[in-house]
């Protein structure tokens, strides 16, 4: 029963790593940006619920979208005013002056937030009934329920979009090869800015979410995106969407059913274990070993080769 | 005044320990690893955990902390080395948080709370007020600064900023690229642990907050604001970011909560400003001018311009007098240097090398012609171990080295130059070139600590070696400019000098006269004719086939990744199959 109990915990945390997983990976690959900032818009899209909630006497519903609507800004004016611009002055070291602008942004993020929490006291969002669930002696909340269902729909929302519209064949298209993509008619920076509006909106999402359980801190969200950065890692950056996403999944009910043996205390270190693990076996290609060569992986090993 | 008390001082001088052994990291190196503070708190964790619960020495948590710090630091950058740098980031992020988390969460580290050490023993004497601590604080300090730039101001610090660069061009002179950033790593990460037991002494405690992500990302902040690879520049931002929170305190009048918190929000602004608009830092790397180099005889050596006006001078239907060519077909038992036996390469389903063979003559220029994505330069790769066979074999002077690392191989005597140059564009002409000349005593820690008057004494034959080379392609006199700031063609010249500098029996020159003027063209003609005058063998990739008509010996055709032909050039361009196939025309 236990097993179970740490199964079903297991899928609750892991549908949130998933979504943010997405939301990280899709800036990552798209764009190659290491978006460490996506801390703020997770964070900021909690506080501005709270606030919605708290002091306007917002509906909860209403919270979720504004917060993310929030994040979705946020990540898509750090995106134009900022990385953009920073890419072509860095030249060859785009990929560092890019991270280091946003571990800036992260630290600026994270102070003024404590400024604001200093001075208005504890931020939790209100107007959502968290109620106790049981299905025979497995136990949650009703909020969990609604963390799996809206992760999931989102996640397949976007796999969809990127997979069967026009403007996810272009998103492929700029991910594949930006000099080619601008010829066959994408235009680059505004697929840039479509992919951190998604990866932000996903990002705020699961800020209100989680925001709704605990009370937003300064550094609210910085373990479940580090766990999100993990997760875009270990499925690869060319994986599909729906692969991120169940490997979150995946690491979600890895940690939970580690419980079993050890204490929750542990779960970072066999979370950032595995990735050493992983890391460590990576060289030696062993996963690619069962796989049939592709023309994708093709285009992957080149990129791999060049970077 | 109280802005400067013994108190900030000593946290000033704990934060340069820091910051300027993080500059080597990401200053010299150009590693971006962001777990300072992890390893800070494995230092002064041990360091309070052992003297709490066994009254040991300061010294012995120390110690303990360095041997621990050098393990994590090992094991972490042995896989993330291998891995392209976003990999780096991503781990050290991960050592942040297991580490931090870790002492956060088990009891006997004190949890949330921490290790309080209050009084503590230094070589047996108690060490309890800031007073006191500031002499010690001043030592490590000084030493540390002092080691760091010993390390980065030196032949190995010209490593170092070869590789922050370009690593493939350091690794194809010769250098084991990953090493070096593991020993770098190590060592960081060994004075950061010593900075974190004096944190733990300074603050009384040894507590989570004091070594968490935040305070990593105020080490970095002092790197990059005060100009990655500038020693004086790191010192100043570590000062000036330290004593960020005693002026919002004492000068602002702001509660030491909220100063804490507004110092945060200044460096992470800095560092987004900085890094938009003054990238290279307040003080930036060569602010402070290195060393130039006396240029003596050289700087009346026959410069490029003469050879360009030469070049320029001679009428264009006039042949190049060039030394004697080698007459492969008349001495066919000539020594065969490098052979390449059935090389198969692929990227997933693209067959780039698909059974390639052929070999190179002693003292002979062989060149590799064919169609663009014929595999030319991927050959090249291989060869020189930049990307792994998938199978086939590769001998140097008969013996396997098929696998071998383009380090290994540069330094047994193959060494290849780059189409797009790779010049390290930070460093002087000579500098690049004196990163060609190989077995430097200075280059590894044992012979720049313990080998000093060795090392000193190479550098100066090195620094001669350099210039005789840059003299040989006429770019002596300019020696002492920044590699980046030459036109391309002298980028071209400084290459070949490079190269040239490694004493490497085997050349393989990737499109030596692309992207350059004709006279230019001719002047590198003349300097591979040159050194094949020198007995070297040399092969050479190229599209322009007057070069290839002037300089080869022997071509080889390629076509989809294998060779189809092979000859002169003459009798190969006669075969109207072969023209169709290079030029696209019957």
């Amino acid at each position: 029963m236990q097993v179970l109990q740490l199964t079903v915990n297991g899928i609750i945390n892991g549908s949130s790593y998933a979504l943010l997983a997405v939301g990280f990976g899709l800036i990552l690959q798209v764009t190659g940006r290491f978006h460490i900032a996506y801390t703020i818009t997770y964070a900021l899209a909690g506080y501005t619920a709270s606030r919605l909630t708290t002091d306007y006497g917002a509906s909860f519903w209403v919270a979720l979208i504004v917060g993310m609507l929030v994040a979705t800004v946020v990540g898509v004016l750090i995106e134009a005013y900022i990385y953009w611009p920073l890419g072509p002055r860095a030249g060859n070291f785009a990929l560092l002056a890019i991270f280091t602008a946003a571990l800036g942004l992260l630290t600026v993020g994270q102070g003024a937030l404590g400024l604001i929490l200093i001075n208005s006291g504890t931020a939790q969002i209100s107007g959502f009934n968290i109620a106790p669930e049981q299905i025979g002696q497995v136990f949650f909340i009703n909020l969990d329920v609604y963390t799996v269902i809206i992760s999931w729909a989102l996640i397949v929302i976007v796999a969809l979009v990127l997979g069967r519209t026009r403007l996810g064949r272009m998103v492929r298209a700029v991910r594949s090869n930006l000099t080619m993509s601008v010829a066959v008619g994408a235009s680059p920076r505004m697929i840039y800015l479509v992919i951190f509006g998604i990866g932000s909106a996903l990002g705020g999402v699961g800020g209100v979410l989680t925001s709704t359980k605990a009370a937003v801190a300064s550094d609210s969200g910085q373990g479940a995106i580090l766990y999100a950065l993990t997760i875009a890692f270990l499925a690869g950056t060319f994986a599909s969407v729906i692969r991120i996403a169940f490997v979150g999944l995946g690491l979600g009910i890895l940690e939970s059913l580690a419980n079993l043996w050890v204490s929750p205390v542990w779960d970072p270190v066999i979370i950032y274990g595995l990735l050493l693990v992983y890391a460590a076996l990576k060289p030696f290609d062993v996963v690619s070993k069962f796989r049939r060569p592709t023309l994708r992986s093709a285009s992957a090993s080149a990129s791999e080769m060049a970077s | 005044m109280t802005l400067l008390t013994f108190s900030w001082i000593d946290t000033i001088l704990v934060y340069i320990m820091f910051a300027v052994s993080l500059n080597l990291l990401i200053g010299y190196t150009g590693v971006f690893a962001v777990a300072p503070a992890a390893f800070g708190a494995i230092g002064g964790y041990s360091a309070a955990y052992l003297f709490v619960n066994h009254g040991t020495d300061l010294v012995i948590g120390m110690l303990v902390g360095i041997v621990i710090s050098a393990m994590v630091a090992f094991l972490m950058g042995v896989p993330a080395f291998r891995l392209p740098t976003v990999w780096v980031i991503l781990l050290t992020l991960g050592i942040q948080q297991v580490i931090t988390g870790i002492f956060a969460s088990i009891n006997q580290f004190g949890a949330g709370y921490g290790l309080q050490v209050g009084k503590i023993t230094f070589f047996g004497a108690t060490i309890n007020t800031s007073t006191t601590l500031f002499p010690v604080l001043l030592i490590f300090a000084v030493i540390i600064t002092l080691l760091c730039w010993r390390l980065g101001e030196s032949p190995y610090g010209r490593v170092l900023r070869g590789i922050r660069d370009n690593e493939q061009a350091v690794r194809a002179l010769g250098r084991p690229v990953f090493r070096y950033k593991v020993a770098v790593l190590v060592s960081t990460s060994v004075m950061a642990s010593v900075a974190g037991s004096m944190m733990t002494v300074l603050n009384g405690v040894a507590q989570p907050t004091l070594f968490s992500f935040s305070a990593s990302v105020a080490m970095i902040s002092m790197v990059i604001i005060g100009g990655r690879g500038s020693l004086a520049g790191t010192l100043l931002a570590a000062i000036l970011i330290t004593l960020l929170t005693p002026f919002l305190e004492h000068v602002v009048s702001l509660r030491s909560s909220i100063a804490s918190l507004w110092q945060e929000i200044i460096y992470g602004a800095l560092l987004v400003v900085i890094i938009y608009l003054r990238p290279r830092g307040i003080i930036p790397e060569g602010l402070i001018p290195r060393r130039r180099i006396p240029l003596g005889a050289y700087a009346a050596a026959e410069s490029v311009t003469a050879r360009l006006e030469s070049a320029a001078a001679r009428p264009r239907t006039t042949a190049i007098p060039r030394p004697e060519r080698v007459d492969l077909d008349v001495v066919p038992e000539r020594e065969v240097v490098l052979r390449a036996d059935n090389l198969y390469k692929s990227f997933g389903g693209v067959h780039a090398v698909n059974g390639l063979s052929f070999e190179l003559q002693k003292g002979a220029i062989t060149a590799l012609v064919g169609p663009n994505g014929a595999g030319k330069t991927t050959v090249f790769n291989l060869l020189t171990g930049a990307i792994p066979v998938d199978s086939g074999t590769v001998w140097l002077d008969g013996e396997d080295v098929t696998g071998l690392k383009p380090d290994v191989l540069a330094r047994r005597g193959l060494v290849r130059s780059f189409q797009d140059v790779k010049l390290f564009g930070d460093l002087s002409v000579y500098e690049n070139v004196m990163l060609g000349v190989q077995h430097h005593p200075g280059e590894n820690g044992v012979g720049l600590f313990f080998r000093p008057g060795q090392s000193r004494s190479f550098e100066r034959q090195a620094r001669e070696r350099a210039l005789e080379w840059l003299s040989f392609v006429g770019m002596a006199s300019e020696a002492n400019r920044t590699a980046g700031a030459l036109g391309y063609g002298q980028q071209k010249l400084v290459a070949v000098a490079r190269v040239l500098a490694s004493e490497a029996r085997v050349l393989l020159l990737d499109e030596p006269a692309s992207g350059i003027d004709h006279s230019w063209v001719d002047v590198t003609l003349d300097l591979i004719s040159e050194i094949r005058s020198t007995g070297r063998t040399i092969c050479v990739v190229e599209h322009n086939l007057h070069v290839v008509g002037q300089l080869a010996d022997h071509v080889y055709f390629m076509e989809l990744g294998r060779v189809t032909a092979e000859g002169g050039l003459a009798e190969l361009t006669s075969d109207p199959r072969l023209a169709e196939a290079y030029f696209g025309i019957d």
